[in-house]
């Protein structure tokens, strides 16, 4: 799977290239707007990641070529511009999704795979490890094909570290993927202890391995 | 008191002084000039008896001119000193039946060898009525300069003064973060003009400190969002190593803590810095209950962590015209703080309409309420807010024209906001 990733701050495309390789994803890089019209005049692109303020150009102008291709599907606007206007612009123009910096790798991580997930498993839209299936549409989780029964938060849960697996997902990417922009405002990251914990009891009693394993001092890792 | 109240002040007491003071002096210096005159007179009519005397040869004579001039006064076989008097006195008047002052002359005068006294006397009441008439005038004048002088100072002020006056004006009405610059009317007086200059001059280096500050906040978090991004992201790397040992993995979850507070910390400034720049103008239609519940449903967790209890009021038909964003701040600040303070297994009460909100706290009373508000206050270090966030409810609430009011009762915070205006 091949991911464009238009963004010109070289150390931050240098982190989110090494974090989504993790996911077998091939990353390619364009650091301006010129750079990444040309890649994208070559290339199709499985997720596109858009960086809206560009040293030659507004991201939004790419997006708008884009859209005149056809070539929408999977991309995902990043910016520090944290305004509401570039949100809506973006979303109009047909943006899938929206992350405003400063992101956690982890959040990134999730979004990129709903995108794909979404672009390529069109009709069939479930996620498997192992013997957990999740339907992302009935918003259900299974294990060996017996539904457990869990909570929103739960389910939310689950579906972000299966989507980051193999990698450590931090106490405070949870709470802001959980809680929104403000959970972070109280640091008190027992609740996320809490759910963790009926979560892992659930899988374990609907005979699950737990594959969800406490990284001390950091947070979370989900692994076979 | 007004400038002009004043200057008018001073002039009336000066004319009042000048009224009092000179009006007796007046009085007794014309009296005196008259009473002058009075005596010349009365010499005069000496002389002339004088001149008369030879004439009167007979008895009978003499008795005529007396029936003749009641003015004159002879009497024979007094006691008379050589010398002539003259003194004021009253006497009794026949003719108009009536006490009347008099100047009077005594001299002594031979008539047909005989030594006679001589009283002339001339009436003082036309003298008396004289000086009142010259003294009413004079009051009359002093009046009618004061009342003249109250006029015009009136209209001075009105039309000389009315540039000063608008100038004030227009400084009480400037507002440094909301005018770009202030418009000073010109003048034709000198002084105003030279006054306008210095305001315009000030008022200018002001906003443009103020601007500069204003967008050395937004500058300054902005540039810093990169490079704490760039911390943030290399940690969650450093994280993701496979040879992490327990001790290095809490190092990194501690510097991955500090990282996010700074971060934290510096989304909330360039929050308020745009709160300050009004950069949140859409308006539009929003149910007050349901905002409500987002954040409820958001930090159920941490509600039941401490065992919270909420009752909310809120009107199911709460909806008010503000901005989406603005609200959503406003009610997530209100109620983070609510739960960060609370008393563990309390109540928090939530009530609302489209008028106004309330959320209401358990906790300790404040040592320092008034400085609630103030940007980086705490009440003590062990809390674990920044200290912005309910800076930013009242940079919200100043900025949109809420009333932002906060007080203690019943061992509860009170946090009301009402809308309006």
């Amino acid at each position: 799977m091949k991911i464009l990733i238009v963004e010109d701050e070289r150390e931050l495309v240098k982190s989110i290239v090494q974090y989504l390789r993790h996911e077998s994803y091939i990353c390619e890089v364009a650091y301006t707007a010129a750079d990444a019209e040309e890649k994208l005049l070559i290339h199709d692109y499985d997720c596109i990641l858009l960086d809206i303020t560009l040293p030659d150009g507004n991201g939004l102008v790419i997006l708008e070529k884009l859209k005149k291709a056809g070539k929408l599907e999977g991309v995902i606007i990043i910016s520090a511009k944290n305004s509401i206007d570039d949100k809506i612009k973006g979303l109009n123009l047909g943006a899938d999704d929206y992350l405003p910096k400063p992101f956690h790798l982890a959040e990134l991580g999730a979004r990129v795979s709903a995108v794909i997930r979404r672009k390529r498993f069109e009709g069939n839209n479930t996620l498997s490890f192992h013997e957990i299936t999740v339907d992302l549409l009935g918003k259900t989780v299974s294990v060996g094909g017996k539904v457990v029964d869990l909570t929103r938060k739960e389910y939310d849960l689950l579906l972000f570290v299966i989507s980051n697996k193999n990698r450590v997902v931090t106490k405070n990417a949870i709470a802001e993927h959980l809680s929104g922009d403000d959970a972070d405002a109280f640091d008190n990251f027992d609740f996320i202890y809490a759910h963790m914990k009926n979560l892992k009891k659930k899988l374990v009693e609907a005979n699950c391995p737990d594959y969800i394993r406490t990284v001390y001092g950091l947070g979370y890792k989900f692994e076979a | 008191m007004k400038l002009l109240s004043r200057t008018v002040q001073n002039y009336v007491i000066f004319s009042a002084l000048l009224l009092i003071i000179s009006t007796p002096v007046f009085y007794f210096s014309i009296q005196r000039l008259f009473v002058h005159e009075l005596d010349k007179e009365l010499i005069s009519h000496k002389s002339e008896f004088y001149q008369i005397i030879p004439l009167l040869k007979t008895e009978s004579e003499l008795e005529f001119f007396r029936l003749m001039n009641d003015e004159f006064i002879l009497r024979e076989g007094q006691p008379i000193s050589r010398k002539d008097s003259i003194y004021s006195a009253t006497l009794y008047n026949e003719k108009e039946d009536d006490m009347q002052a008099y100047r009077i002359l005594n001299t002594r005068v031979e008539i047909h060898g005989k030594p006679h006294l001589l009283q002339i006397r001339e009436s003082l009441v036309s003298t008396k009525d004289l000086v009142t008439a010259i003294v009413a005038i004079q009051v009359f004048l002093i009046s009618i300069l004061l009342a003249g002088l109250a006029i015009i100072n009136r209209k001075l002020s009105k039309t000389v003064w009315g540039p000063f006056y608008l100038i004030l004006d227009r400084l009480k009405r400037y507002q440094i973060d909301r005018d770009t610059s202030i418009d000073l009317p010109r003048s034709s007086t000198a002084e105003f003009r030279d006054l306008s200059a210095a305001i315009t001059q000030l008022v200018e280096r002001n906003r443009e400190a103020f601007q500069n500050q204003k967008e050395f906040t937004e500058n300054a978090s902005h540039e810093l969002q990169t490079p704490l991004a760039v911390c943030r992201t290399k940690l969650e790397l450093l994280a993701q190593t496979k040879e992490l040992t327990e001790q290095q993995a809490e190092l990194v979850g501690s510097l991955f803590h500090g990282v996010e507070r700074i971060s934290r910390l510096n989304k909330n400034l360039l929050l308020l810095s745009r709160i300050e720049n009004r950069q949140f103008l859409e308006i539009e239609e929003i149910d007050l209950l349901s905002v409500a519940n987002k954040y409820l449903d958001l930090y159920r967790s941490h509600l039941q962590d401490k065992g919270l209890q909420v009752k909310c009021s809120i009107d199911e038909h709460a909806t008010l015209k503000a901005n989406a964003v603005l609200l959503d701040v406003l009610m997530s600040n209100l109620i983070t703080n609510a739960v960060r303070y609370s008393f563990e297994g309390s109540t928090i009460i939530l009530e609302g309409t489209r008028d106004y909100m309330l959320v209401s706290n358990s906790g300790e009373p404040l040592k320092n309420p008034e400085k609630i508000f103030e940007r980086f206050h705490r009440e003590s270090r062990i809390e674990v807010g920044n200290g912005l966030g309910l800076s930013i409810v009242k940079k919200i609430c100043e900025v949109k024209g809420y009333q932002l009011t906060y007080h203690y009762r019943d061992s509860m915070h009170h946090f009301k906001i009402t809308f309006g205006g």
